[in-house]
């Protein structure tokens, strides 16, 4: 099956896009150029409910509205998806054309009405297009199974996701299932149980004819046969759901570990409390620093060093006065004490009434007029000289407010540092607390415990009903060769022996080819992913260090990656993304070539996390035209800009269409033109990887050196 | 030290009413640890002073009706060192004889005090963190240090 067109309306924000995809096997490659949120999920989404309804989406968005959020509330919405295929048998190719209708009506908060989904699938005759008789469903499943969706439409996640994410149960169930659906060994199965019936029926027919005895050695092998069918049945049904109980095990197991990685809660509460202390005590010394740098902006230190040469000036008259003798102002007490000594400090007489006296009374009454004065100005002196002095041993002691205001401020900055990264690893560790869920660790370790029961009691069945089936074998062998002992003695017709025997060979035969396919197919593929995954990753085996040896596809059907030193590499958890999508990518185009299915390959962002020669040949190696008999296939990549870049020329010579979808939410970020449309909408254009026009020119086009197309010129 | 402080007990200090107005909350708090600069008034005179002192600019008082009184020169007995500080500045500009009138040293304290307002309205305006704004801008006018 190839895509030939999709027309898609009202579906999200996708109102009206045409899409174009190549079928020419020598250009296998139709590029749709999209950023993102520019409608990639939604075209993938949107073919994916064409084809398969709501139940082709992926779960989380099976529910969700269809329709564009801008879509008025209460007014029905026809949803339509067409899709054109068409299908190669032998010389012969087909065309179909699927029809998926849908009304929805958008009401309030997200929430909406649906009606029925109209399904219509037709296909072209030389009278036009007519409707395909019998359930449409059924029929597109036949032409691509809807459990192999994953398959041909994927994203690059979904690709990662592919081979890890659910540990190995999960990738040998899902690489089992895509091997047996695409090489058709579920049809060989069927038809060797045919096969069976008609050995029975041929059987009771020649015991029918033969007597009593013969016929209940017949009813006897038919009894032993049923028994083997359901007891092989029921083994694989067990072995089914030992599986399905292993990969939920796994996942519990996954997410307990996941859980309890984080952190043990009283550890963690502990540490809380540690760093909340260190928090306060951080928080209290910012607020002893700033009221240190109050203390030291109101300081006579800091008028020192602010004002320093003005006060020295200042200093510099009081000092001078002090150098004359100006100041101190001692005279008077001098004066006051010799009068009452009655005798001046020269010995001269000072008694009452004396000249001596009264000269010097006198003086002392115009010194009372300036001591005060002069006594202020002493006062000044001396707090000034102080202050000097102290101001000057601080600077000697390196505690003047220079200094101490580019220390108090480096510890205020290195504190702040602190509380900022205590108050970082806090809310970190509370995360983290937050993110411990007592009741889900006891749920998973309940799950984890009755899923390991269940499997070792599935386990045992196993075991049991193995040795029932050998015994039922080996008791249908002798009964076997019973009854062909006895019908040899009988008389049967040899029409109804030879028929018998000849169906009896051919389920033999057909068992033997479906044990030898499955061992062989899963060998090819085994031997064509190694070779395309290792091309891809440029891997030289020979070259010491290489970290990739290999990759197989086991009997088990589990990828194995190879590693240096005859070691493995679990998918999970040591293989780098981009290896992971080459590793999928390898084992999808491997199996499809095995196989030889014809069937689109749709991958939306493929080349996140790669880059250089990784990107180059994985590209190359999945767009590579088939060689020789190869039947044609089909690829079709949603990729960026970004991505495009430095692939573009390979691109140029394997694509066969291009389109780009543009989405007018980016306006005017990164979008240069606006658009005539009041609401949000996705649009389509013909501008190839090389191109932009008024639709799609985005405001960084520069960089990826694009050019007009048909004649606009940006 | 009382008589040193004494001959501005009865001197009124000012601060533009304007700039009361719009810094003053920003400025001044008593609260301990706080993200104001100064804690009284007077200590934000005081460093507005100083800095229009290290800015080297005396600027002319507004009229008397574009000033609050925020104290008296009493409040010079918590720290009187700041007389002695505010004399040698007066000393330095008018000689010895300026520290017999107690209100023409004050008025020379008062106008560079208004050069110093006007640097702070300028650097602090806006700033969250007023103290650790004036701490860093105090860069662009320590001596030494720009």
């Amino acid at each position: 099956m190839r895509l030939v067109a999709a027309h898609i309306r009202n579906f999200k924000l996708l109102e009206d896009v045409r899409l174009e995809f190549s079928t020419e096997r020598d250009r296998p490659l139709t590029v749709i150029r999209a950023e993102n949120g520019s409608g990639k999920t939604s075209v993938l989404y949107a073919l994916l409910w064409g084809l398969y309804g709501p139940q082709g989406l992926p779960s989380g968005a099976q529910t969700v509205r269809l329709t564009s959020s801008a879509a008025p509330v209460g007014v029905p919405v026809e949803i339509q998806v067409i899709v054109e295929f068409e299908r190669v048998e032998g010389d012969e190719s087909t065309s179909y054309r699927v029809i998926r209708t849908m009304l929805e009506t958008p009401k309030g908060n997200d929430s909406f009405e649906r009606g029925q989904n109209r399904l219509r699938l037709l296909k072209r005759t030389t009278s036009g297009f007519e409707d395909v008789p019998g359930d449409p469903n059924t029929v597109i499943a036949k032409f691509l199974p809807p459990r192999l969706k994953s398959v041909f439409f994927t994203d690059g996640d979904d690709v990662q996701r592919f081979i890890s994410g659910e540990g190995m149960h999960g990738r040998q169930e899902r690489v089992h299932e895509a091997i047996k659906a695409l090489l058709g060994l579920d049809k060989m199965r069927i038809a060797s149980e045919d096969l069976e019936h008609v050995v029975s029926k041929c059987r009771r027919e020649a015991a029918q004819s033969a007597g009593a005895d013969l016929e209940a050695l017949e009813r006897r092998l038919a009894e032993l046969s049923d028994q083997i069918g359901r007891t092989d049945q029921e083994l694989a049904t067990v072995r089914t759901r030992r599986q399905a109980i292993a990969s939920d095990r796994d996942a519990a197991q996954k997410e307990l570990t996941e859980l309890r990685s984080i952190g043990d809660i009283d550890a963690i509460n502990a540490q809380i409390k540690r760093l909340e202390h260190s928090l306060a005590e951080f928080e209290e010394r910012d607020q002893t620093l700033l009221e240190d740098m109050r203390t030291a902006i109101s300081s006579q230190s800091a008028s020192w060093a602010l004002a320093g040469s003005k006060l020295l000036a200042g200093f510099d008259v009081l000092d001078k006065l002090a150098g004359r003798g100006v100041i101190p102002g001692a005279s008077l007490e001098v004066l006051v004490d010799r009068l009452d000594l009655k005798k001046c400090i020269c010995n001269a007489d000072l008694s009452d009434g004396s000249t001596a006296r009264r000269n010097v009374e006198q003086l002392l009454a115009e010194q009372r007029k300036v001591s005060e004065h002069r006594g202020h100005q002493t006062q000044t002196f001396h707090s000034a000289r102080l202050g000097r002095a102290e101001y000057l041993a601080a600077c000697e002691g390196k505690t003047d407010f220079v200094s101490q205001r580019k220390r108090v401020l480096a510890a205020f900055a290195a504190n702040r540092d602190k509380i900022k990264q205590t108050g970082a690893d806090l809310e970190v560790l509370r995360e983290k607390r937050a993110s411990i869920d007592d009741e889900q660790v006891r749920r998973l370790t309940d799950r984890l415990s009755n899923a390991q029961a269940k499997f070792a009691e599935a386990s045992e069945s196993i075991g049991r009903l193995e040795t029932q089936l050998a015994a039922l074998r080996e008791r249908h062998s002798l009964a076997k060769a019973e009854y062909e002992t006895a019908e040899k003695a009988a008389k049967v017709s040899k029409l109804l022996v030879t028929k018998r025997a000849v169906a009896d060979d051919l389920k033999q035969l057909i068992t033997r080819t479906l044990q030898v396919l499955e061992v062989d197919h899963v060998r090819q593929v085994s031997v064509r992913m190694n070779d395309m995954f290792m091309g891809i990753v440029g891997t030289d085996t020979a070259q010491a260090g290489a970290v990739f040896q290999g990759v197989t596809l086991t009997p088990e059907f589990d990828i194995v990656v190879r590693a240096a030193g005859e070691g493995q590499l679990d998918p999970d958890f040591e293989v780098n993304g981009a290896s992971k999508r080459a590793l999928t990518l390898s084992f999808i185009w491997a199996l499809m070539e095995v196989s030889g299915q014809v069937a689109p390959r749709i991958i939306d962002t493929p080349l996140g996390m790669t880059s250089g020669g990784v990107k180059t040949r994985m590209v190359d190696a999945i767009t590579r035209p088939p060689q020789g008999n190869s039947p044609a296939y089909q690829v079709v990549l949603f990729l960026t800009r970004s991505e495009i870049s430095e692939i573009e020329s390979l691109i140029d010579d394997r694509v066969g269409k291009s389109q780009t979808l543009s989405c007018n939410n980016h306006y005017p970020v990164d979008l240069v033109h606006k658009w005539d449309c009041d609401h949000p909408i996705v649009r389509v254009c013909g501008c190839t990887i090389r191109q932009f026009c008024e639709v799609c020119e985005r405001r960084y086009d520069d960089a990826h050196s694009l050019v007009a197309r048909g004649g606009h010129n940006g | 030290m009382a008589d040193l402080v004494s001959p501005y007990v009865l001197q009124d200090l000012f601060l533009p009413r304007a700039f009361d107005e719009e810094f003053s909350d920003q400025l001044v708090s008593r609260a301990a640890g706080g993200r104001e600069p100064f804690a009284r008034k007077i200590d934000l005179w005081w460093t507005a002073m100083m800095i229009g002192v290290a800015i080297g600019r005396r600027t002319p008082m507004p009229s008397p009706d574009k000033l609050s009184k925020f104290n008296t020169g009493a409040i010079f007995s918590r720290d009187p060192w700041r007389v002695a500080n505010l004399e040698l500045v007066a000393l330095a500009e008018k000689g010895e004889s300026v520290i017999a009138d107690a209100s023409e040293v004050l008025a020379i304290g008062n106008e560079y005090a208004m050069t110093g307002l006007e640097w702070l309205a300028e650097e602090l305006r806006g700033s969250a963190q007023p103290i650790l704004a004036l701490m860093t801008e105090m860069n662009a006018i320590l001596p030494g240090e720009h």
